[in-house]
């Protein structure tokens, strides 16, 4: 199996390139929006009528004083998306939170209870997969308001139901170990063999899977805000900046191209990163 | 710790929608075993004498009989200190231990677990344990991957008698093992059982392997029990039908053997015809 | 009788892990007669399973993951001719695997493509040996094969999936698919390890058997020294890389010749213990002490033994010929 795998990677660039690139940009894209407050060189909801619509600095027509242009009302675009990072960041963070939170806790009551429980408990995740994400969410948003928990708890809700079925898989799969067994006859109870034995075998491929979902979240982010039902103003993310540049996509089309590109290279980045991660994994457990 | 079996039976439900034929694991065990002797329970696989070790073990109810342990059923009432006084060694010594804990943290798990003692007395009895059976305290460290099945093996035995159990159920310890390493995981479970006088139950397919180290054996054959007795009686006089095949199959080394005449000086390599 | 079949003429097999090169088969030198049963007789680590794959270039095979680099001889009397099995081709190899040499490994459900059913896999098998056969033919041949090896119903078995029969079962499929094909020599790698006594001893005696009838040799792999009385002609024992001794079972038994296997006949339950059992462990493959590698556990062990003993290596070897790897018990 290593054999012809390895053979398939001489064709792509070798891998602690891509995760050191990979990472490297994350660090100074998230960095940026982490520091926006310090490092911002506006307000970003300065409004400045005299620079309104100014290009980038590279082209015509553009300052230094704005390195990657002004929006339609003189807001400088650098700042802007700093804030807008950071926001968007936030927010996903926040929702791959407690989206894995409840996946996990559900998960792991689910393998270990066992029983009705368990079958409830599928059944609910099954329904939850086959309602449609944005209709759930826009429905959500429309009954809850657009309060920014609101958003975070409603972006949760996007995929936690793929960790609650990989916790409840690894706990059923982890529960039929030798070690596991011995704990049990040594005396363990049930939280201590989740807490010493399956919660730690958990970590692994967790963390794959969130590095894996961040992309997906941010962009479900962005993309409600993009159609009005995210932030709100005065908070602005990056999807609502693209939101915001769609009117002037032919006058200015930086005002909505700046904030792209960045959501771009971020979830870009997110993807290579994590594929990197998962490769080394699974080198590691190949011992 | 004396154990009696009465009327023990386990049966799992076949078929579609359990409709079939029950499939008797465990068929009316009946069985005692002293305090401080050393029982054998044989049989090949499919015999039920696994699933009478987990039963003994209170890893799985019994459909019908009893388990007393002096006394006393672990299925009637929730003992708290039952788990301290029976403890099990198993066949996989390497699926036994947890691969991200050290070894250190797996021999104190029982004690970590009830609690006993100071986390620094739980250290130094790690260590006597180790020396117990037969390896030196740098093992405390090391993570199971690194060592042999015999070396895992001895600490899965470390770690049973951590918490003193007085009944050690062993199913299947040395049949993963190399001969040599048997050997000597069989001295360290004779010499165990002298000095704490612990009631053993080992399971096992090997008859020449019970015989080594165990007082009586019990043979089974598709969930019954078909013959006790001494472990020498047994050997020269099998009675049961199913105990005369397994004396007849069992590969012996009746050889009497004499060992290598050893020169005093190195001889040079003269051949040998 | 009195040329080998097979002789190896210092075999050393090398890997490269990840934590440095290691030594698996050193300078091994074997003979291996028409017709015998030879024991190849080693604990964990000692070569021998490494061996007998390299003897057929298993790790050659696509896929495989580490790559063993061979060297030495190991001859191969085919007809009149001999082929050295080291520098064969991959195409020869081929062609040895389907005639001469078959292998029966130790798990046999590894060993059969658990969605193609019985019937299918024996015919495929059959194939490569007898290219001339048509489908009927085949077809009624694999069920006379699977009668020959003891199999109860060979009609019904044929329509059936390797899951669904028992662990003894399956071993005689195995048996049965590497017999079939006439090979001159069977290599058989613990093939009995994991099944209960009886049918252990009822596959040894189909074994017995069948070698009777084809006059093949088979060279036999395992740790069980009950079965090597009881089923083998020689015995060869392996300790770190290195064949120790080489002896006809009966003598082997009676008065062994190298202290490690006198410590091993030892250290089987019910053994008469006039010899100390061994202690210790066998040396990490990466860490073999320089000399002779047992002289740490070794009871009679001397200052001579720093220096590596040489395995005589007689004008002609027979089958009665006796070795042993050791300075102190040669006559």
């Amino acid at each position: 199996m290593t054999a012809s795998a390895s053979s398939i990677r001489k064709f792509t660039l070798p891998k602690i390139d891509r995760l050191s690139l990979s990472l490297g940009l994350l660090v100074i894209i998230i960095g940026g929006g982490l520091l926006a407050p310090v490092l911002a060189p506006h307000e970003p909801n300065a409004v400045n009528m005299l620079a309104r619509m100014r290009p980038p600095v590279w082209m015509e027509g553009g300052s230094w004083d704005n390195i990657l242009g002004t929006d339609q009302i003189g807001r400088d675009l650098l700042s802007r998306a700093m804030w807008g990072t950071l926001t968007s960041i936030g927010i996903a963070i926040f929702g791959l939170l407690f989206s894995a939170a409840l996946g996990i806790g559900l998960g792991v009551l689910a393998g270990v209870l066992g029983g009705w429980f368990d079958k409830i408990a599928m059944m609910f995740v099954d329904v939850f997969i086959t309602l449609p994400n944005l209709l759930l969410i826009l429905c959500g948003i429309a009954l809850l308001g657009t309060d920014v928990w609101v958003l975070i708890l409603m972006i949760a809700l996007v995929r936690w139901e793929a960790y609650a079925r990989l916790v409840r898989g690894q706990v059923l799969l982890l529960r039929e170990l030798g070690y596991v067994e011995a704990s049990r006859v040594l005396g363990g109870k049930p939280h201590w063999i989740v807490a010493k034995h399956i919660l730690p075998n958990l970590i692994s491929p967790l963390m794959v899977m969130v590095t894996l979902n961040f992309p997906g979240v941010l962009l479900m982010e962005a993309g409600l805000s993009f159609l009005g039902v995210g932030v709100q103003p005065p908070t602005s993310s990056l999807g609502k900046m693209i939101g915001d540049g769609r009117d002037y996509l032919v006058n200015a089309p930086w005002i909505a191209l700046v904030p792209s590109v960045v959501v771009v290279l971020i979830t870009l980045s997110f993807q290579i990163a994590g594929d990197a991660l998962r490769d080394r994994m699974d080198e590691l457990n190949n011992v | 710790m004396t154990i009696e079996i009465r009327g023990l039976s386990v049966t799992y439900p076949t078929g579609l929608f359990g409709r079939g034929k029950p499939f008797q694991a465990l068929d009316d065990v009946n069985l005692r075993i002293s305090k401080g002797s050393i029982m054998g329970i044989v049989g090949e696989s499919g015999s039920g004498k696994s699933t009478l070790g987990r039963v003994i073990l209170r890893l799985l109810r019994p459909s019908a009989g009893q388990v007393l342990i002096d006394g006393q059923d672990p299925y009637a009432s929730e003992d708290p200190g039952f788990r301290r006084n029976v403890q099990a060694v198993f066949q996989d010594s390497g699926a036994s231990l947890n691969p991200r804990r050290t070894v250190g943290a797996s021999i104190r798990e029982g004690l970590d677990i009830h609690r006993i003692g100071t986390p620094a007395e739980r250290e130094e009895k790690v260590v006597h344990l180790l020396e117990q059976v037969g390896l030196s305290a740098s093992y405390a460290t090391r993570m199971p991957h690194t060592l042999s099945g015999g070396q895992r093996q001895r600490i899965n035995i470390a770690r049973a008698v951590a918490l003193e159990p007085k009944v050690l159920v062993a199913d299947e310890p040395v049949s993963a093992l190399d001969t040599s390493v048997q050997a000597q995981v069989l001295e360290l479970l004779a010499g165990l059982r002298r000095s704490t006088e612990m009631t053993m139950i080992f399971i096992s397919h090997d008859l020449s392997v019970v015989r080594e180290i165990c007082d009586r054996a019990a043979i089974m054959h598709r969930g019954k029990l078909v013959e006790t007795g001494a472990i020498d009686a047994i050997f020269e006089h099998p009675r049961h039908p199913v105990t005369q095949a397994l004396m007849r199959d069992m590969p012996r080394l009746d050889v009497p053997v004499t060992l290598p005449t050893l020169s005093p000086q190195p001889t040079g390599l003269a051949y040998v015809s | 009788m009195s040329e080998p079949i097979l002789s190896l003429d210092q075999l050393n097999v090398r890997f490269a892990t990840s934590r440095g090169s290691v030594a698996a088969v050193r300078s091994a030198d074997l003979a291996i007669f028409k017709g015998e049963t030879l024991a190849l007789v080693g604990e964990s680590g000692s070569g021998k399973s490494t061996l007998a794959k390299a003897l057929i270039r298993l790790n050659d095979a696509p896929f495989s993951q580490a790559r063993a680099e061979i060297s030495g001889r190991a001859l191969l009397r085919v007809g009149n001719e001999v082929i050295d099995l080291v520098s064969a081709s991959r195409s020869q190899m081929r062609q040895i695997r389907a005639r001469q040499v078959a292998m029966v490994a130790q798990d046999a459900l590894s060993g059969l493509n658990p969605v193609v059913r019985i019937g299918r896999q024996v015919a495929e098998a059959l194939q490569s040996a007898f290219p001339g056969l048509t489908r009927t033919m085949l077809d009624d041949k694999v069920v006379e094969l699977l009668d020959e090896v003891g199999l109860p119903d060979p009609g019904k078995i044929v329509s059936r999936f390797p899951h669904q029969l028992s662990g003894g079962q399956r071993q005689r499929i195995m048996i049965a698919m590497a017999v079939a094909r006439g090979p001159q020599l069977l290599i058989a790698d613990e093939p009995t390890t994991a099944l209960d006594v009886s049918v252990q001893a009822r596959i040894l005696q189909l074994m017995k058997r069948l070698q009777a009838q084809s006059g093949a040799a088979t060279l036999f792999i395992t740790h069980d020294l009950g079965v090597v009385a009881n089923f083998a002609d020689r015995v060869a024992v392996m300790y770190a890389g290195e064949i120790v001794e080489v002896a006809p079972v009966a003598d082997f038994l009676r008065q062994p010749m190298h202290p490690y296997t006198a410590g091993l006949i030892a250290s089987v339950p019910g053994s008469h213990r006039q010899f100390p059992r061994l202690k210790g462990n066998a040396p990490d493959p990466l860490s073999v002490p320089s000399g002779c590698a047992f002289r740490d556990r070794c009871p009679a062990a001397m200052a001579t033994c720093e220096a590596a003993p040489p395995m005589a290596t007689p004008t002609m070897i027979t089958q009665a010929n006796r070795q042993a790897r050791c300075w102190r018990t040669a006559a």
